[in-house]
């Protein structure tokens, strides 16, 4: 999964996203295999690979890193997540814009 | 305050202190749960495993973090529980939690790894999260102006806390078919919802002049809302354990255990009938062993022991010095008259301090209000606080002397919002900012709703109302039996929202509301909730309130006005 390999597409728009076991925290899965708070370091993968890199994401739930794994879908050639619940959890709650995960700058945990 | 004397001054006034054994289960509940974190965190536990575990504590894996689900025993704190759940907020949290609709507080933010060191700080001021989760009889609420209401009958505290001691760790009811949610009150006027509870409890004066209690049993909310049936309107004090008892006995046996959404009381008796419902709960009370769920007196006395009581004091002037405060100040006068209570003493007021600021979060609370509160409580109302399921909290019994000076402390806190029972004291649920079963967000609905009435003229103009905002269909924010509901739903991973109309939450006139038509965008609902007001506004009769106007005239009109241009 090379870097430039990451860009916006209409094809590729699915990105995989789970809860980090310790502290519950939205985490997404990165090209280099680890998981990060920030949205933007998510890989995004074309509904083809999701299946292949589901299986792969899948270790760190067996290994005890994430719970509640799943893939969430992007609006198209955006790295904005489709659903409103999905754009929640990506940017904190509306109420505390202090709260997005950029903005506090939480370090990722390697999975 | 040298006037806050209470009849044991080492106990805490207004709720159950705990005595050894309570603290000697704590620790031990405490050290199982840590060994079980360590468990999962190691991955000796899976997530499907350990799930039932952690919902037993309280502990829930919400959209962005775990969430701690605190019980406040029948909505009572002191002062220092309130101070510890401060320390939480602002040591293991972001500074604040979330007082719910059933008088529990939440912690949105927590870590997994850190929640056995909470509930170790929370033991140590006698609180824990045990029965707020799971499918166990859940924390006993009450009314919050239970021991001071000029109706009250019964204390209730005392019969919410034998409730509570009995159903912790009850053998049997350990794993019923579902949640079990139990309110009671003292007082013959309901301020609980009676009617929609798994039971609701109130108490009356037979032909005898003698307390008694009546029970309802059914009711609920959620997916399908049912308003409880009566089941008995006669059960002596001293009986009402035995009666619980044999009300979820019959539930635990018969109760459906194959359906979700078939698995709550309110189906089983719907489903039996309530005359059938009866008969099978008195045939199980004839039966089993009522003595050994006799409340004796002296078992009462025990209980009641274990409770501080205010020794309130006659002073003559002290409704006279409040009269001048109201003259000399307006705005004083405006919040005791829209939040404060009578209290039995004459010389005392209870005043609700509203946690419904406007354009905030309904029922939100900081650590730096908490420990202001906690401060004041002491200064002003022996160390008691109470929360109430309208999301707010009461000071049981000031001194009407002494409401000035507390105004002013309440004022310099943002904590004197003067809009209790208004249109801008909405019930909201956490909604899909925290919430992993919503739909749709209901504080940002909430907080511009607020926004739209936030003229206190205006508000008082439109007088009293209830507005209720779910997020989904559980209805935590009771949405189904306030005056205007609103549920958000899902179309497409985007929010819209349903508006029920005319519903009412107590015995007198207890109705679920109905649905006014096709769900609206958030920006559609709020002018919708504006269009309803303003027509209310022309329409109504003399001191007709919005629900009384709306029983006049029926749903038609309403629907009219707020589909004609949507």
């Amino acid at each position: 999964m090379a870097a430039e390999t990451n860009a916006l597409s209409e094809e590729k728009c699915h990105i995989i996203t789970a809860n980090r076991l310790s502290d519950g925290r939205v985490v997404w899965f990165t090209e280099q295999g680890y998981w990060s708070v920030l949205l933007e370091e998510a890989y995004i993968f074309s509904k083809e690979d999701m299946e292949k890199a589901m299986e792969q994401a899948q270790q760190d739930v067996e290994k005890q890193y994430v719970v509640g794994l799943y893939g969430v879908e992007l609006k198209p050639t955006t790295r904005i997540p489709l659903t409103t619940r999905e754009r929640i959890r990506a940017f904190g709650p509306s109420t505390h814009p202090e709260f997005n995960p950029r903005a506090i700058q939480e370090i990722s945990t390697h999975g | 305050m040298d006037n806050q004397t209470a009849t044991q001054p080492n106990l805490a006034v207004g709720r159950y202190n705990y005595d050894e054994i309570d603290h000697g289960f704590l620790q031990e509940r405490i050290n199982q749960f840590r060994s079980q974190v360590e468990r999962r965190l190691k991955g000796e536990l899976s997530e499907e495993e350990f799930k039932p575990l952690r919902l037993m504590n309280g502990v829930y894996l919400q959209l962005h973090s775990y969430m701690l689900r605190v019980a406040i025993p029948y909505g009572i704190l002191s002062s220092k529980m309130l101070r510890g759940l401060a320390y939480i907020a602002r040591y293991y949290d972001r500074g604040y939690g979330h007082f719910t609709t059933r008088q529990n507080i939440q912690f949105h933010w927590t870590k997994l790894e850190e929640v056995p060191d909470i509930l170790t700080h929370l033991a140590s001021v006698e609180m824990h999260a045990i029965q707020t989760s799971g499918n166990c009889i859940r924390n006993v609420t009450s009314d919050e102006f239970a021991g001071l209401a000029q109706d009250e009958l019964i204390d209730p505290r005392i019969y919410a806390e034998i409730l509570r001691q009995w159903s912790t760790l009850h053998p049997e009811f350990a794993f019923l078919p579902r949640k079990f949610k139990i309110a009671i009150s003292g007082s013959p006027n309901d301020r609980i919802a009676a009617c929609f509870y798994d039971i609701g409890i109130l108490a009356r004066l037979d032909s005898q002049k003698k307390p008694v209690f009546e029970i309802w049993v059914g009711g609920g909310l959620g997916r399908i809302p049912v308003k409880g049936k009566l089941i008995r309107d006669d059960v002596a004090p001293e009986s009402f354990l035995a009666y619980v008892e044999a009300i979820l006995r019959v539930y635990n046996m018969y109760g459906a255990r194959n359906n979700l959404y078939k698995s709550r009381i309110k189906i089983l008796v719907q489903n039996m009938g309530i005359d059938a419902f009866r008969e099978a709960v008195e045939k199980e009370y004839q039966v089993m062993d009522q003595e050994k769920f006799k409340l004796s007196p002296e078992i009462m006395e025990q209980i009641n022991q274990r409770f501080g009581r205010p020794v309130l004091q006659d002073f003559p002037e002290a409704t006279k010095i409040l009269d001048q405060h109201r003259n000399e100040n307006p705005e004083f006068n405006r919040w005791i008259k829209n939040n404060s209570h009578p209290h039995f003493h004459n010389d005392y007021f209870a005043v609700v301090i509203a946690l419904k600021n406007i354009g905030e979060t309904p029922g939100d609370i900081t650590a730096d209000q908490m420990d202001a509160v906690a401060n004041l409580a002491d200064q002003y109302s022996w160390g008691e606080i109470r929360v109430t399921h309208l999301q707010n909290i009461v000071f049981g019994h000031v001194r009407k002397d002494q409401l000035y000076k507390l105004w002013k402390e309440l004022v310099k806190n943002d904590l004197a919002s003067a809009n209790q029972g208004l249109i801008t004291d909405i019930i909201c649920c956490p909604g899909m900012d925290y919430c992993a079963l919503a739909n749709a967000r209901s504080i940002s609905i909430a907080r511009e709703i607020a926004k739209c009435f936030a003229d206190i003229e205006l508000q008082e103009k439109i007088g009293s109302i209830k507005i209720g905002i779910d997020g989904c269909i559980n209805s935590c924010a009771h949405h189904h039996i306030t005056n205007i509901g609103i549920l958000g739903v899902d179309k497409k991973g985007e929010e819209f929202y349903q508006i029920k109309i005319g519903g009412s939450s107590y015995k007198d006139d207890a109705e679920i509301g109905s649905i006014l038509g096709a769900a609206l965008t958030a920006e559609q609902v709020i002018e919708a909730v504006k269009k309803m007001i303003d027509f209310y506004l022309d329409k109504r009769e003399e001191k007709e309130t919005f629900i009384d106007t709306y029983r006049r005239l029926g749903a038609a009109p309403f629907k009219e006005i707020v589909y004609a241009a949507a």
